[in-house]
Order: C-alpha cells, then structure tokens, then sequence
C-alpha cells in the first residue's frame, strides 16, 4: 500500500516550520515533502531535474500552495498543472496570507479545489493546517487513478 | 319684230283715253293733277331713299333701298303715262311700262318676304340706345380698370425701383464680400465688403480675372468649380484660400451660384465669401487646446494608474507579506509556551504572552489598513439599497453578539439609498458598531436610524444615546487611528469612521456628525449630492 503525501509549496521557513509542526502534532506526519519555489514544485510533481529519481507515489495526496512564490508564483504553477492532463484532477489548496478578492477568484477559476487564508493567531493556524491534512488525507476521496 | 314693236308704240288706230271719259273737263282735270302729282310724288322718293342709302352706308340692305326707288320710280311712270295717255293713245308704250313696274314690284316683293325675319331682329332704336348706354357704362367701367392698371403699374414700377436700391444697398454694405464674373472668371460686380476683404477697388479689378484672388495651386480647383456652375450646380459655404492684393492669405467660406438670364440660361456667376481667417484661428487655437489638454489628460491618467497600481502593490505586499512575520512571532511564542511552558520562570510566560498580544494588534491595525484602502479602490456599483431592511439585519446581529443587553432600536420604514450595495453595507456596519459599542454604559440606551431634509437634501442619520465626545474633537473623528476614547474605555483602532468617509465621498455625499458628552452622537450622511426622490 503507499503512502499519502502531502506536498508543501512554502518559501516562508518560518511558515514552513508552523506548518510541519501543526500537522506532526495532528498526527499527520504519514510524510509531508516541501519544497520552495513554484519552479521545484512542477520539478516534483513531474519528476524532472533534481527530483527526476525521487521516491514515493508518483503525486501526492494533496498540494498545499502557496501564492507569493519566488521565480513561478502559485497561481501560475496552479495553471500549468491544470492544463497537464498528469496532474489537471489534482487536488490543489491554496494556502496563504492574503485575503485578496483578485488573489481568491484567480485562485478558483484556475482550478483551486480550496482556498484557505492563514490565520494569525497561532491556535486557529495550527488547528486550521491540522483540519486541512485531515480533511484532504482522510476524508476527501481523490480522484481514480488513470 | 322691230316691225311689230314699231305698231305697238304707234299712236294711230287707237283713240285718247279722253274719249272714254268723254272730256268731261273735271274728269280729265282730276286724272291730269292725280296722275300728274303721284308721279312727282312717286319721283321724289327715290330721291330720299337715294339720300338715306348714301347717308346710311352702314345700312345692311342697301339693295333693297334700290329696288324700292326702282319700283316706285316705274309706279310714278305709269302714273305719267296715265296723264299722257289721256290726249296720246301712247297704250302700247303704256303697257310695255306697266309690264316692267309689274316685274321690278314682283321682284321687290319678291325679295322682301324673305327678309322680314332679318328686319325683325335688326335692334329697334330703344334696344340701341340700352345697348348704347350698356356700352357707355362698359366704356366707362374699362376707362376706371384702365387708370387703375396705370397707377398699379406706376406704383409697381416705383416699388420695383426701391427694391433694386434696397437690393444694391444690401449688395454693397453686405458684411460678405459679393462678387460676380461671368462663366469665363472676368469680374462683372464687386461690393465694398470686397473691396476691403481684398484689397482692390472696384475700378481696379473690375473686367480682371477672379484667378488674381486665387492662388495658383487652387486654379485646376477653380476650374473644376466653374464647371460644376456651368452644369448649374450651386457650391455652398466652400472653406478654400485667396490672395489679398498685398499678396496675403485668408481663409475664406465661399457660396458660388450660377447667375441666368431670363430664359434660364446660365450666363455668370455670383460668389459670396466670407473671411473666416479669425474662426480658423479659433478652431485652430481649440484644437492646439484641446489636443494639449488630451495630452495632459493622458498624462495625468497615466500619473494616476501608476499611482494606483502602486497602492495596489503595495496593499497586496501589506496583505501577503507584512503578515507572515507577524504570524512566526506570535505563533513561535505560543510554541514556546506550548512545548516549554513548565521551564519558563518568572515573568517569562507574561513576556511572551505580551509579544503575541502586540502580534494580534498590528495584525488588526494591518486588516484596517486594507479595509480603508480598498474602501477607495475598485469600481463603484450602483445599487438601489434598502437601508431600512440592512440596519434591522445588523441590528439582528450584533443583538445576537450580546443577547444580555437591553436596546431600544427604532429603524424608520422604507429608507431607499442608492449607492454600491457591499460599501453602503460597510458604512451601516461601521456606524452601528460604533452605536452598539458607546451605547454600552448608557442608563437607557437607544438607537435610532431615520432620513431626515436639510437644505433640500435628504440626508440619513444614524443616532444613539451613548457616550457622545466633545464637538471640540470633532475634526479628527474621521481621521484614520485617531480616538476620541481610551483603549480601556471603548476598544476599536479608529478606522472605521475614516472608511465610512472615504466610501462616502467617494459616492460623491457628505458626512457629519452632531455630539454631547454623556449624551449621545449622531451621524448624518448623504450618497450623492443629487436631491433624493421624495418618495423614497
């Protein structure tokens, strides 16, 4: 049986340190995979350049992205997932600071399947990060494999 | 037969008619003068029909005349013949005369009859003299039409006179040059508007050639005109140049017409043209003007959306990165309390619990920072907003916020704005917060939301009897982070008057607000500086 995967799309380390402890301690820690920049994380889910040999399932249970990205931001990598046909069904959660009108439709109309804003206080982050991996891990039902 | 005619006219064989009436001396003495004064009598009358047909020329049966003097004349001969017969048995002659007056009598007769039916209608001399005095009176009548028709044509003649002065006097104090030249361009009239607009006298161009006012590489251009005249065409307000005698140019708006004589020939042409130099300038000027200001517009508007997009960026940067830092401080303090909260000695856990309260902080002041910013930025909607219906729903909400407080609220019925929908949500919301939250302490609150006229403007209110402030203050309630209150009296950061400000200016309304310490405030607003409909 494999492994769920959670991949984090985070540049923030400070964000990304939050993150990976709300969902340790949600008991959530199957395996969360990061990565920085939008630029890696179309690498990662298309096994190219540095994670061309990388292990585990070909793509992950749920992407957890984030917008203001160095190099591709996530709205764009949103878009170059969605027209690939490998990863057009995956599910993909915007996750992040802004609570902008422009950042939310853009968000949705390229194929976000959430949008969830980052609380600042730090018990509603954690819970929220915790409800989120639980909801995508193991509630959701992904899509059928092709 | 001469022979025979001889004997007749012979005397002998025959005796005196005297003997048969046996010379009775007054027998004979009566036919003589009988006889004798009838053909006297009988003779005269030619005389007179011959006067009255030579006097009557007019007389239409003048050969009628003749035969009765022929007639009569033979009637008065026999009667002679009579007399002579008396002592000469002249019977053969006799008869031969009373053969002919029976022939010319028959004949006379004869051509009578037929004309009785002529001589009735011939008019009698009463119908004449109708027909004269009807006459008369016709004469008189065409005399009377006559001298009218003569002083008419005398008066026309004279109107006609004035005309053409009136005419030329127009022609030549005409403001337009008026100018006429016959189909080949030889100048044939020229008014004094032309002679200032040109700079030639009459007598200087008069007999020239137009193509002296015209400069050179419009001459192809005039020909074409004068053809479009010779086909009868009329060229109107025709914007084109022309030379001054002192070689200047001006602008110029002509109208040619063909000129024709009286049986529609086209034999010249009149040209008027007015100097439209001053309004080319003009127009000009206005174009220079208005191409200079577009300039400035474009300019102006690319100032603008620079500026805008930068306050774009720079609230999406707050939005995005001015909240991540904030999120590690408070959220990496609290994970020190989380994971090493039974170490931490002394004050230690105060300390920390003081930089995530600081955190929270500025993370409200940074949402109220965006709130205000978008309250200015974006397309403004126009909505028709049930006021009424939005403030008893805020209402609804912030009771529920606190069930425990007693309220008066009175929400008048009907109140209609016109504004975008989601920001006039933003200024109620605003508003009542503020009511709902200095009303706090009151003894008896209440709140009020009513429309009310000023000065022809209908103006909302939104009224409470909390709190209140001092009017001393009033001018910086609706600056942002400025507070009336202290933080432990009332909390808030002091933006949501300034948004409600901003979106209301930018609705194009006013606000203001009348308070009291410990008694109240009160904030009236209006969305556009249109009088509102009575009705609503």
């Amino acid at each position: 049986m494999d492994r769920k995967v959670i991949l984090l799309v985070e540049d923030n380390p400070q964000d990304e340190m939050l993150t990976l402890r709300a969902l340790h301690r949600a008991n959530l820690a199957n395996r969360v995979d990061v990565v920085r920049d939008g630029r890696q994380a179309l690498d990662y889910l298309f096994r190219k350049g540095q994670y061309a040999e990388r292990e585990g399932p070909d793509l992950p249970t749920v992407v957890l992205l984030d917008i203001g990205l160095p190099r591709l931001s996530g709205l764009e990598v949103l878009e170059q997932l969605r027209a690939d046909i490998r990863t057009a069904l995956l599910p993909v959660v915007i996750l992040t600071s802004s609570d902008e009108d422009q950042d939310r439709l853009k968000s949705y109309k390229n194929g976000a399947n959430s949008f969830v804003r980052k609380p600042l206080d730090f018990s509603e982050f954690a819970e929220t990060v915790a409800r989120l991996g639980v909801y995508w891990l193991a509630t959701n039902d992904p899509p059928p494999e092709r | 037969m001469i022979d025979e005619l001889s004997r007749l006219l012979a005397v002998n064989g025959y005796l005196p008619h005297g003997y048969c009436l046996s010379w009775s001396p007054l027998l004979v003495l009566t036919y003589v003068v009988s006889d004798v004064l009838i053909f006297l009598s009988y003779s005269s009358m030619p005389l007179a029909l011959a006067y009255f047909a030579r006097q009557r020329k007019d007389f239409p049966y003048r050969w009628l005349l003749w035969m009765f003097a022929a007639f009569i004349l033979a009637c008065g001969t026999t009667h002679l013949m009579g007399a002579i017969v008396l002592w000469l048995p002249l019977y053969g002659l006799d008869a031969l005369l009373k053969a002919a007056t029976a022939f010319v009598s028959v004949m006379t007769a004869i051509a009578l009859w037929p004309l009785i039916p002529h001589a009735l209608n011939l008019p009698s001399p009463k119908q004449l003299r109708q027909i004269n005095e009807e006459l008369q009176g016709e004469i008189a009548e065409r005399k009377y039409v006559e001298e009218a028709l003569r002083l008419a044509k005398q008066a026309a003649e004279e109107n006609l006179q004035e005309e053409r002065t009136i005419r030329a006097a127009i022609v030549e104090f005409s403001e337009d040059a008026i100018v006429g030249k016959t189909l080949d361009g030889t100048i044939t009239s020229w008014n004094r508007a032309a002679e200032s607009m040109f700079g030639y006298r009459s007598e200087e161009i008069m007999g020239k050639s137009v193509l002296v006012l015209i400069p050179p590489e419009n001459w192809a251009e005039e020909e074409r005109l004068l053809d479009a005249i010779r086909q009868g065409e009329a060229i109107k307000l025709y914007e084109t140049e022309r030379v001054r005698k002192d070689g200047g140019r001006i602008a110029v708006s002509v109208t040619i017409s063909p000129i024709r004589d009286k049986d529609g020939r086209i034999v010249g042409v009149s040209k008027i043209a007015r100097d439209v130099t001053e309004r080319k300038r003009a127009e000009e000027e206005i174009r220079r003007l208005n191409a200079d200001l577009e300039q400035r517009v474009l300019a102006r508007t690319a100032e603008l959306t620079t500026a805008n997009y930068e306050l774009d960026s720079f609230s999406y940067a707050v939005s995005h990165d001015l909240r991540a830092p904030l999120r590690a401080m408070c959220g990496f303090s609290h994970a020190l309390i989380e994971d090493y909260g039974s170490q931490l000695q002394g004050e230690a856990k105060v300390y920390l619990d003081q930089i995530d309260i600081a955190g929270r902080k500025m993370g409200d002041l940074i949402d109220a920072l965006l709130v205000l910013s978008r309250s200015t930025r974006g397309e403004l909607r126009h909505d028709a907003v049930n006021l009424s219906a939005l403030s008893e729903r805020l209402l609804a909400e912030l009771k529920q916020s606190a069930p425990e407080r007693q309220i008066a609220l009175q929400v008048e019925t009907g109140l209609l704005a016109y504004g975008d929908v989601r920001m006039v949500e933003m200024i109620m919301h605003n508003l009542l917060d503020n009511a709902w939250k200095y009303t706090a302490h009151a003894a008896a609150p209440s709140i009020r939301v009513y429309a009310e006229e000023q000065d022809g403007l209908r103006r909302f209110c939104v009224a409470d009897n909390g709190a209140g402030f001092d009017m001393a203050h009033a001018n910086r309630l609706f600056q942002p982070f400025q507070r009336l209150h202290r933080q432990e009296e009332f909390p808030g950061i002091g933006i949501g008057l300034a948004t409600v400000q901003r979106i209301i200016q930018r609705h194009g309304g006013t606000i203001e607000a009348r308070a009291e310490p410990d008694k109240g405030a009160a904030f009236y607003f209006t969305l556009s500086a249109v009088p509102a409909n009575k009705e609503t």
